[in-house]
């Protein structure tokens, strides 16, 4: 049997295969996955393992396969396992205590911060006097046996034949001084359980200690390992990318000395097409497109090869494989991580997905790339002449409007490439005014101006397709009286510094859009008519955003409410404490920022309202900006330019 | 020998056992050590080697589980060993627990009856074994005196 177990102590036996017979494999598994004792007890209960290995053992050609192998010396060690204890064979039908573990007995000066100086002994002999009133009670009153269940159950904390009346009644001082002993030999044994259970609560404090790092080990790993991901899916995507360029590169040299000829006179930077477009699906009507395809700058044919060669930019395909999930792990509420992003308030952000990228704007008149899995800065976006007011992002497409009344578009994934002259690939100027808001979805752009007008742009080529003033439409619909309605806007409802068009969102040939008269104005981008307003905020409208379902909007009026898009009827409503800056939504959650120190929370299936940020814990911090959030993981931008990670 | 009489002196009893074992169910899935090792022990002082394995069984439970509860559970463990003649153990046991603590005085007395009882298996194998030896030499020997008759 020694030679049995001298064989087993190596690993690579199960490396080379040859030495032992299948049933190893069927084995391998537990060897594996299983650690400690349960190992031993797993295998020593395992038949097939012990007759396979003592089967093998005496061919020694494991033994060759064995010595062949340590020739390449430490490499070996490392996949080498450790030495198992030998396994006493003799059939026992009771738990007996494995020798490593009675090498590891805690010491003196372990146990005695454990609060207790009780043994379990005296808890024993504390507990009988117990047991035997329990059974005493029981015998006595033999119709209520099925009455107690255990010791602990006393309803008179006194020793038995002591009652209150008694000691009330008694004049005897003898019998009261032998109340008096049994009383406090009862408060002796008292205190003894109760020591001892407190001992136990710090033993399982201590346990929870130890599964908290163990949590945390693991935590790490996944950590790890999503990092690692990053990196594959950052090499995949370069290797589509190649791969398309070769193709490219093959198909379309000949073609695209000819194209260049007859159409050097157009500026090529306005060809801008964004691939992809077909996988969207939405019931909303094509007629649209097509409209706008009816009337193309030129003829079909040459626009279509067109289109083929310049693709300026390009719509990474999302190529992801797998999901970022760390910030699961994370409670809810908790920092992820804290960014030192600006020197200036943030204005505005947004970012594709959890530890990926995002694009921050700051009233430092930067705009920043960061990468948020190591909290980097990894370029910048220079360009506008003024700070960033407003930005969106899908994949690697980025569109930011600014005070300087031009918005730009940029594919982040060029920022790094050398031979181009950035990642900038085209500027939208027709507003006069600052832009404030801004929504793209698939190729279309809309943007709103403090010069009250909102622009539709065609992101392939760079123009404007249609102008929308505002109030013009706004008086259209009341009837015609430009002048009154002009009058209203001309007063505030709240005082303070709000633009116009204070958001807007588009999807398709629809466009909500939130005013600082405090209107939300459905729209039809095909007519460029109104097709229903929303009344209700009593300040300007500085939030919203809309799905499926429901419309949800944010207002300077401090109140949040929730519109039902087929009635036009109010869902829900309820207001904080501060004039509402920014708000998202999904089917869970509505998350708010509104200047305060803290993000306001709102849990649509509990119904439920929290908070999550600095202003939590009591840290100070300068008023939040602005919030967004993605799959539980959500960052807010602040005054002073910080910007902080939570896990909601 | 003391101690053996010590604890078989001691047991309790059935009634005893059914409340405290009655304890420990009340308190499933999570037992209170304390109720644990309340039950385990009268097990161990039990007449009943049954008995006596599942209170080690519980001890080596509570061992395993409460690294702080182990020099306390040696002893219990070594003696519970020491009753159902499982000397090895029993001696594995109390050995530990001296190495901690060489002044006690119980496990100094409780590894004393150990070893003495193991001294006396030992002899009585050695006695056993010696007369298997001798046996076989006589068998031996009128074998081979038999081979050499015939021859």
């Amino acid at each position: 049997m020694s030679e049995g177990n001298s064989a087993t102590n190596t690993g690579y036996e199960y490396l080379s295969g040859s030495g032992i017979s299948k049933a190893v494999a069927t084995t391998a598994s537990v060897l594996v996955n299983s650690g400690g004792y349960s190992t031993t007890n797993a295998l020593s209960q395992n038949k097939i393992f012990q007759k396979a290995v003592n089967g093998s053992i005496h061919s020694n050609k494991s033994h060759a396969l064995l010595q062949k192998h340590a020739v390449t010396g430490e490499a070996v060690s490392l996949i080498r396992r450790s030495k198992r204890v030998p396994r006493n064979h003799k059939p026992k039908d009771f738990l007996e205590v494995p020798d490593e573990l009675l090498n590891d007995i805690p010491g003196d000066d372990e146990v005695d911060h454990a609060g207790s100086s009780f043994s379990l002994f005296q808890g024993f002999t504390a507990v009988l006097p117990e047991v035997q009133d329990a059974i005493d009670r029981v015998t006595e009153g033999s119709s209520k046996l099925l009455a107690y269940d255990g010791p602990e159950v006393t309803q008179n904390a006194l020793p038995r034949g002591i009652t209150v009346e008694k000691i009330k009644s008694l004049q005897n001082p003898k019998q009261l001084n032998d109340f008096k002993d049994q009383i406090n030999w009862k408060l002796d044994l008292l205190e003894i359980r109760k020591g001892l259970a407190s001992s136990e609560i710090h033993e399982i404090d201590h346990k929870i200690e130890k599964l908290q790092q163990m949590r945390n080990s693991v935590f790490q790993r996944i950590s790890r390992f999503e990092q690692d991901e990053a990196v594959l899916e950052s090499s995949l995507n370069e290797i589509e990318w190649r791969l398309d360029l070769v193709k490219d590169v093959d198909v379309s040299s000949e073609e695209n000395q000819e194209n260049e000829a007859e159409f050097n006179d157009e500026n090529e930077d306005s060809f801008v097409t964004i691939s992809g477009e077909t996988t969207v699906d939405y019931d909303a009507d094509d007629s649209f497109y097509e409209d706008s395809n009816a009337n193309p700058l030129m003829t079909k044919s040459i626009y279509g090869k067109l289109q083929n060669e310049t693709r300026k930019i390009k719509k990474r395909v999302p190529s992801r494989k797998v999901k970022p999930t760390l910030q699961q792990y994370y409670t809810a509420g908790s920092r992820i991580r804290g960014l030192k992003a600006h020197e200036d308030s943030v204005t505005c952000f947004d970012f594709d997905q959890p530890f990926g990228t995002m694009v921050s704007a700051s009233l430092d008149n930067t705009v920043r790339v960061w990468d948020l899995s190591r909290g980097k800065c990894t370029g910048l976006l220079e360009g506008h002449l003024a700070s960033v007011r407003c930005l969106q992002m899908e994949e690697n497409v980025v569109v930011t409007g600014s005070l300087d009344a031009s918005l730009k578009l940029w594919d982040i994934s060029k920022l790094h490439d050398d031979d181009n002259d950035g990642c900038l690939i085209t500027t939208f100027e027709s507003h006069v005014e600052e832009i404030s808001a801004l929504s793209f979805h698939n190729t279309t752009l809309l943007s709103g101006s403090t010069d009250r007008t909102i622009r539709q742009w065609d992101m392939n080529t760079g123009h404007c397709l249609q102008t929308i003033d505002v109030m013009w439409a706004s008086s259209m619909m009341n009837g015609g009286d430009v002048s009154s309605s002009a009058a209203d806007w001309q007063k505030p409802l709240i005082s303070g510094d709000y633009p116009f068009i204070g958001a807007l969102q588009c999807y398709d040939a629809a466009l909500a859009t939130g005013t600082a008269d405090g209107l939300v104005r459905l729209w039809d981008l095909r007519s460029g008519e109104i097709i229903r307003q929303l009344v209700g905020h009593t300040g300007p409208v500085t939030a919203l955003q809309f799905d499926n379902k429901n419309l949800a909007t944010g207002s300077a009026d401090r109140s949040i409410r929730l519109w039902d898009l087929r009635t036009g009827g109010i869902v829900d409503a309820f207001a904080y404490d501060s004039p509402i800056s920014t708000l998202q939504f999904d089917d869970s959650k509505i998350v708010v920022s509104n200047g305060e120190s803290t993000v306001k929370v709102y849990d649509r299936i509990e119904e439920r309202h929290w908070t999550c940020g600095p202003g939590v814990s009591g840290e100070s911090s300068f008023p939040i900006n602005c919030a967004k959030y993605h799959e539980g993981y959500m960052i807010e931008g602040r005054g002073d330019g910080a910007m902080g990670i939570w896990a909601i | 020998m003391r101690i053996v009489t010590n604890i078989t002196l001691s047991a309790l009893s059935e009634q005893q056992l059914a409340v405290l074992e009655q304890q420990v169910k009340s308190e499933e899935p999570n037992p209170s050590i304390q109720s644990q090792f309340n039950y385990a022990w009268a097990l161990i002082k039990s007449f009943d080697r049954e008995d006596n394995k599942h209170g080690i069984d519980i001890l080596t439970d509570i061992f395993k589980n409460v690294p702080k509860r182990r020099r306390e559970c040696l002893y219990y463990l070594s003696l519970g060993c020491y009753k159902i003649d499982e000397l090895q153990d029993s001696k594995r046991y109390i050995e530990a627990l001296l190495s901690h603590e060489p002044d006690n005085l119980q496990a100094i007395r409780l590894k004393k009856a150990v070893e003495d009882k193991l001294s006396k298996d030992g002899l009585i194998g050695v006695a056993i074994l010696g007369g298997a030896v001798a046996i076989g030499a006589a068998a031996l020997t009128t074998i081979l005196s038999l081979g050499r008759k015939k021859r």
